[in-house]
């Protein structure tokens, strides 16, 4: 990959003909779209909390209310618009089981958790 | 004959009247009110202090006694009864009986606290702040915003409205984060000023969010100012996040929502979330503290405040440490209780943690002896005939937000089998453990209150989100414990514990070992607005009726401090959340009660207001008595390592500058650059930074100026 892009960032510098700038356009574009899936996404693995998986499994609600911890949260209210970014590491949503899936995929995301109740301390 | 039996009365009255009064037994503020209703002079009223209702012939008294049959057989009832005492209201004749009795030890006269939040104002020497008292001016918490996550307000109460205007009020915005509604200043001015929309629907069926916002910054003007809170003048920002549970969703909504608009407003902010729960790490990390985190982090002009919670003496939580193969065990005991109709509703939730690199073994037997085991890795779910037991031993892993694996533990009637009574076992045993072995559990939530009966520790009980690293956490300590309710009756808070930490008031530290709670304010007997929308018992009002009431717990604390982080941001607006909390954290008291600070129970003390305004200010006011002249004098002690004080007078307003400079004239630093009033001020100089050697001081103010010498020896 680094390869192909070094390859086409010399070619950039010199006199281009209009194939080399369409070679460059599309080059790029494969680049963009490689890159974001190589740099966004990854396993989810110990990602989804069990009250994530376990409501994920038994729920018969077709969305499930998640608070998400975010390593960062750059570009994450763009790609993922069902979600409520609130602040640079905590996202809320109330997503189907399918967008939890996609979610904890992002490099970005953390952790996904129920939320909790708090009471009052009277 | 009833002319002799009126008599036989009149002689018997005449009798107890005769009956000497037994001095030693009764308390000396009883002495002279006992004797001038004796010699009844009807002109003479004496004071009488200790008497809840003045315009009763009854006294109000702590009786301790050995008989409780014996003082009633003098005709008195007594009111709450103690081991070693009771409560009563005698007359004066049953209050000589009861001294001439052998069963009384001693006879106390009620000390009536009155339930005032301004018992704590003044405690905390807020209201030297609210008279300008020490500090270059009035603070009042005026441009400052108080945000209040909790049950919602009583958005019609006078305390929230604008002491000049009472058809405005003072919350620019009243969110519900239950329901999404929101409501503006002027759709709630639109309610108050005599011809009402009735749009503005909410309302604080708890009446917590109401108590918790009055005293941080009710105006107490209900009371002619008697329930004053801290921040009488701030603007306030309400965020309903539920009534008797909050979502951490909501709340997250909730923080997210007061700064939002307290950032399109330009103004400073304090939020309080007098909240908080068990279920997490405890370390800073569950989803509401990185919340706050996030907006506490590089920001000025903003804090957070939070309580630290009411689980002090609760046996909820255990720790402990395993070897290779090595257990540990804990007993824990559901008591006999009435299960809720229907299912899924009657519970014990554990939630314990440990170090990622351990694996660790938890086994769970029920009162008659079935086990449920899971290890590291593990979900296990089982039906019991004594409840439905789940244990989620860290089935994923570690958690990657804190690095640590979390051992879930349901207990339920997942079934018609419900929970059982009786002692259950909790084992943990070390499968693999190279970590250390060390783990912490919290019976996080139970439905029939369950405790820890064998093992449980009384520290780590800071709830969350009071565990969050940069906020400020706040314990309970007691100010009073009695008060005269609606009702006409003194009411008690436990036993006399002035001064003392409430025994109620969580202790720290986090799991991780940081100092939590920050500091301690008043938080028992507290006396502050109520909700229309709640109907307290008489006992627990008090005057004017239906507008305050008593309440109690770390929930009361909390405002304390978010009002005085008002005061604080009033004074100085671009203060850092760090600044604050190291203000309030290095100038809070210490005493024989809160002993060697920072402490588990008391963080670093108690909250003194009129301190911290002076630590954060440039200069403190000596006097404010009208100096004649302008006077720089010279800096004590001198020379000095590291810091000196700089004392100044200035006899006008104006706007006043004091630098240091070296004796290359470059500037060190600027020590004062404000307008003051008229007075004695000081201010202190750190050099700690600074070589050895001769620097300059000067004050400038209009045409004024003068420089004075001033020499560091290191």
């Amino acid at each position: 990959m680094n390869t192909l892009l070094n390859t086409l960032l010399s070619i950039s510098g010199r006199a281009l003909s209009l194939d080399h700038f369409s070679f460059i356009v599309f080059g790029v574009t494969i680049i963009i779209g490689c890159r974001a899936e190589v740099t966004h996404y990854e396993e989810c693995g110990n990602k989804l909390s069990f009250r994530v998986q376990r409501a994920m499994a038994e729920s018969d609600t077709a969305r499930i209310s998640v608070v998400v911890t975010l390593r960062d949260s750059s570009g994450i209210a763009m790609e993922f618009p069902f979600l409520s970014v609130q602040t640079a590491r905590v996202a809320l949503g109330h997503l189907t089981k399918e967008e939890i899936s996609i979610l904890c995929q992002h490099t970005n995301v953390q952790y996904i958790d129920t939320p909790k109740t708090r009471f009052p301390t009277q | 004959m009833i002319v002799r039996f009126i008599g036989m009365v009149l002689i018997g009255v005449a009798c107890m009247f005769a009956q000497s009064f037994n001095r030693a037994k009764v308390d000396v503020r009883l002495w002279d009110y006992v004797e001038q209703i004796q010699q009844t002079s009807t002109s003479l009223k004496p004071l009488s202090l200790f008497k809840s209702n003045t315009s009763s012939a009854l006294v109000d008294v702590i009786v301790f006694s050995t008989s409780l049959n014996e003082a009633r057989s003098l005709g008195i009832q007594p009111i709450a009864t103690y081991s070693k005492f009771f409560t009563a209201q005698v007359t004066v004749d049953q209050l000589i009986a009861l001294s001439n009795l052998p069963s009384t030890t001693y006879v106390q006269a009620s000390k009536v606290r009155y339930p005032k939040l301004d018992k704590s104002i003044v405690e905390m020497k807020v209201d030297k702040l609210h008279t300008g008292t020490g500090v270059d001016k009035v603070y009042k918490g005026k441009g400052v915003i108080v945000g209040v996550i909790d049950s919602g307000i009583d958005w019609k109460h006078q305390d929230f409205r604008l002491d000049s205007d009472t058809t405005k009020s003072r919350i620019l915005f009243l969110y519900d984060a239950t329901t999404g509604k929101e409501f503006s200043q002027p759709q709630i001015n639109n309610e108050l000023d005599g011809t009402p929309a009735n749009v503005v629907d909410e309302e604080d069926y708890s009446g917590h969010g109401t108590h918790v916002a009055s005293i941080a910054a009710g105006d107490g003007s209900t009371s002619n100012g008697k329930y004053v809170g801290v921040a009488p003048e701030a603007d306030l920002i309400i965020v309903k996040a539920g009534d008797e549970g909050f979502s951490t969703t909501n709340i997250i909504n909730g923080i997210e929502y007061i700064r939002r608009k307290a950032d399109s407003l330009g103004k400073p902010f304090v939020i309080n979330m007098s909240l908080g729960g068990h279920l997490g790490a405890h370390d800073g990390t569950s989803e509401e503290e990185l919340a706050v985190e996030d907006e506490l982090n590089n920001k000025v002009g903003r804090q957070i405040v939070i309580a630290a919670g009411n689980e002090g003496g609760d046996r909820i939580h255990a720790d402990g440490t395993v070897t290779q193969s090595g257990t540990k065990q804990f007993n824990f005991t559901i008591p006999n209780y009435t299960p809720n109709s229907g299912t899924v509703n009657d519970y014990v939730i554990f939630s314990m943690w440990y170090k990622a690199g351990d694996n660790l073994t938890v086994t769970i037997t029920t009162p008659n002896n079935t086990t449920v085991t899971a290890t590291s890795g593990q979900t296990k779910q089982q039906s019991t005939t004594q409840g439905q037991i789940n244990i989620s031993n860290a089935p994923t892993g570690a958690n990657p937000v804190n690095n640590a694996k979390e051992c879930y533990i349901e207990i339920y009637d997942a079934t018609t089998n419900v929970p059982a009574s009786g002692v259950w076992t909790l084992t943990v045993t070390g499968a693999s453990v190279s970590q250390g072995g060390a783990f912490d559990i919290w019976l996080a939530v139970s439905s029939m209150g369950a405790e820890i009966t064998g093992g449980a520790t009384f520290t780590k009980l800071v709830g969350m989100p009071g565990t969050a690293e940069n906020s400020i956490t706040v314990g309970s300590y007691v100010t009073k414990w009695s008060w005269t309710s609606l009702a006409g009756t003194v009411g008690y808070s436990g036993s006399d514990r002035t001064n003392n930490f409430s025994t109620f008031s969580s202790m720290g530290p986090t799991r991780d070992a940081r100092q939590k709670p920050d500091v301690s304010a008043p938080g028992q007997a507290i006396a502050a607005a109520m909700s229309r929308s709640t109907s307290p018992s008489t006992q627990l009002q008090v005057a004017p009726a239906g507008k305050y009431v008593i309440e109690q717990g770390t929930s009361m604390a909390s405002p304390h401090v978010a009002g005085l982080v008002a005061l604080m941001l009033q004074a100085k607006p671009t203060l850092t959340p760090t600044q604050i909390r190291t203000a309030i954290r290095n100038t809070a008291r210490s005493d024989a009660f809160t002993g060697t600070i920072p402490n588990a129970q008391w963080g670093y003390g108690k909250v003194d207001a009129q301190a911290v305004l002076q630590n954060i200010l440039s200069v403190r006011l000596e006097s404010d008595a009208i100096p004649n002249t302008w006077v720089l004098r010279q800096n004590y002690p001198n020379p000095f390592n590291p810091s000196t004080k700089i004392s100044f007078s200035i006899p006008e307003r104006m706007h006043v500058t004091l630098k240091v400079f070296s004796v290359l004239g470059e500037e060190i630093a600027t020590l004062v650059s404000e307008e003051l009033a008229a007075g004695d001020y000081s201010t202190q100089f750190n050099a700690s930074t600074l070589a050895s050697g001769m620097y300059f001081y000067t004050l400038t103010a209009g045409n004024f100026s003068q420089t004075n010498k001033m020499i560091v020896v290191k």
